[in-house]
């Protein structure tokens, strides 16, 4: 008969029922309706020492954060009951089996909840009675707790799940998904309470990133001035104070404090979700592939410290040795500054560093000695002394284009025979 | 009397459909899970996995458990080279809990499927038991294999970052975070399949862990 209706509702719902996925950040896309929930609580064993630290467990969201679980002592509920089947409520147990699966040696516990169109309406917890189970603050599975599991963080990690919160594994968080040998987060962190307090409202941390990047010119010349642009965001749930956003050049695509700092931006405190947009007016000397990008103080009561920083934008400068605007690779005198890139014979060399700008034989420098126009090639077929010899021909056989020479050679002659 | 109940339930019948549409939209389309699962080593992982092979995926399908209680995908892949362990067949199926079927969703919370044509080095926990999650450590037993633009097969964690080296253990206590690999894996933050370990190399390393020529 259960199985038949099952099977009834099953057939309904492919009609009329979307399959919905969790999505990321670290809050589900289910919530319970109101800030709270209840559980029951009848963990058998260890002179209540199981139930106690559940219920510490449960206290430890309820005085963190807007979200209150509220307990019923004594009362065991299957954490693995399909409320399809019976009135919907929330259990914890130890089992050998996740409802039927098993564990395997590395999995600790597992929060199963259920939800209808619009939110959560039942929650399970099952902790993995094949592992060595204490209660403790310290170090995580280390010292005289090695191989021995800490119930009470393990039920502060699940029941954040039970009241909405997905898995953070980018900032430190007690809803890491790993719980690795040594880690001594035992309490809901700034980060898990903002979650919350995304979900059901309530006070919370300021939390400043730095989005989206960019600069105004990915390939500027050595020397060039460009912008550098960041967005700083509070995307926690509490304004933050006036900080300072800094800029830094990098040698990979990770931006952190320890990298070279370009210069500084003030940013003004920012309410929560709110943002600031800062520019930073720079150039970069030498050559070759860099990245930049900004990373912004934390403020007083930051949720998260470790995500201060922005990605980094690739960068390539492009080298110009003479800072005429022009890169060396096109430049057509890349080593005297000649931004007009004047090339009058056309010949691919500027005229700033073309000995000869009209490319008619005669080096300019002949051709500004002797009253010639060095800008144009016709000058050099003309007999300027009329000598019978081209203006060319008088560089090329070292005489003066402006002096007829045999002329003044038979005066001479003409002159010593009078004598 | 069987034809009177016959028409009581055709007359009846959009108020039973209705009502089935009612209780399905206030009760239960999805379930999911979140779990706590245990940061481990590499040797740990080696060791207490029974079977560790080099695979690639050639299909997936999700199914209702025979008691219809629990969705499981169920994944196939060739087996390429055994590192670890014995298998009588060329394919391996593997079972991950979760999964769509009809509509209905079970989701697991971190479960990283693989995908269809995904190549990798899997540490299979166990052979002879169905459970949450067949790799041992969820994704600290799921690298993948990758191929830079030389042709080269590279390591990835499953979160496809470069694995480097395979070196010490961090020193635990100075982690806050864990990066989804097993411990002693050194990884290169950004996803770039041009670096890291070859896959020759990675099972050579896994190989001299095991002991192995």
């Amino acid at each position: 008969m259960l199985k038949h209706r099952y099977f009834t509702l099953l057939l309904v719902s492919y009609f009329i029922l979307f399959a919905t996925q969790g999505y990321g950040f670290n809050v589900q896309d289910k919530i319970w309706p109101q800030p709270s929930t209840t559980f029951h609580v009848d963990i058998p064993g260890e002179s209540g020492l199981w139930d106690t630290a559940f219920e510490a467990a449960m206290g430890k969201w309820n005085s963190n954060t807007s979200f209150t679980f509220f307990i019923v002592r004594g009362s065991l509920i299957d954490p693995c009951q399909d409320p399809n089947d019976v009135p919907a409520a929330n259990g914890v147990k130890f089992n050998s089996t996740i409802c039927g699966d098993a564990f395997g040696s590395t999995t600790l516990a597992v929060e199963r909840s259920w939800s209808n169109s619009t939110n959560l309406v039942q929650s399970g917890i099952v902790f993995n009675n094949n592992k060595a189970w204490d209660v403790y603050d310290s170090a995580f599975n280390s010292g005289i707790f090695s191989g021995v599991i800490d119930f009470r963080r393990v039920a502060v990690h699940e029941l954040g799940h039970s009241l909405g919160l997905n898995h953070e594994n980018t900032i430190t968080s007690i809803m890491n998904a790993i719980n690795f040998t040594g880690n001594t987060i035992i309490n809901p962190q700034a980060d898990d309470i903002n979650g919350v307090a995304t979900l059901y409202g309530g006070s919370g941390f300021p939390d400043l990133v730095v989005i989206s990047p960019n600069v105004s010119n990915a390939t500027p010349l050595s020397g060039q001035s460009f912008a550098i642009n960041a967005t700083v965001k509070n995307q926690g749930v509490a304004s933050s104070n006036g900080t300072t956003l800094r800029y830094y050049r990098s040698t990979n695509n990770f931006i952190s404090v320890a990298d070279t700092e370009m210069g500084t931006d003030s940013v003004s405190g920012l309410s929560a979700t709110g943002t600031s947009t800062q520019s930073l007016t720079t150039s970069l000397p030498g050559v070759g592939t860099l990245w930049i990008g900004a990373c912004v103080d934390a403020v007083s009561g930051e949720s998260s410290a470790s995500n201060q920083c922005s990605s980094g934008v690739q960068v390539t400068v492009i080298a110009d040795s003479d800072n005429d605007g022009i890169a060396d690779s096109s430049d057509n005198c890349p080593s005297i500054s000649n931004a007009n890139q004047l090339d009058t014979d056309s010949d691919g060399t500027g005229n700033a560093c073309d000995s000869d700008d009209d490319n008619d034989g005669m080096p300019d420098s002949f051709e500004n000695t002797f009253g010639l126009n060095p800008l144009d090639a016709a000058d050099a077929a003309l007999d300027s002394d009329s000598d019978g010899l081209s203006n060319l021909e008088e560089y090329q056989t070292g005489r003066n284009p402006k002096v007829n020479e045999n002329a003044v050679i038979t005066i001479i002659n003409v002159i010593l025979i009078e004598e | 009397m069987t034809n009177d109940l016959f028409y009581q339930s055709q007359s009846a019948l959009p108020n039973f459909i209705r009502s089935i549409l009612f209780l399905c939209l206030l009760l239960l389309v999805d379930t999911a899970e979140s779990t706590s699962v245990l940061g481990v080593s590499l040797d740990e992982m080696l060791n207490n996995s029974e079977f560790v092979f080099e695979g690639r995926v050639i299909n997936i399908e999700s199914r209702m458990t025979q008691n219809g209680s629990r969705i499981h995908t169920y994944v196939v892949f060739d087996i390429l080279e055994i590192i670890k362990g014995e298998y009588p067949n060329d394919q391996i199926e593997l079972s991950f809990a979760g999964g769509t079927v009809n509509g209905m969703t079970l989701s697991v919370s971190e479960m990283h499927m693989p995908e269809v044509d995904e190549k990798g080095i899997y540490f299979v926990e166990a052979l002879s038991r169905t459970q949450v999650h067949p790799l041992y450590g969820w994704s600290q037993g799921h690298q993948l294999i990758i191929k830079d633009t030389a042709g080269v097969e590279r390591v990835t964690t499953q979160q496809m970052q470069p694995v480097m080296a395979v070196g010490p253990a961090i020193k635990s206590s100075q982690k806050q975070l864990s990066s989804g690999a097993a411990v002693e894996l050194v990884l290169k933050e950004d996803s770039d399949s041009q670096e890291g370990m070859s896959k020759s190399q990675f099972t050579r390393k896994l190989r001299g862990m095991l002991g192995q020529p």
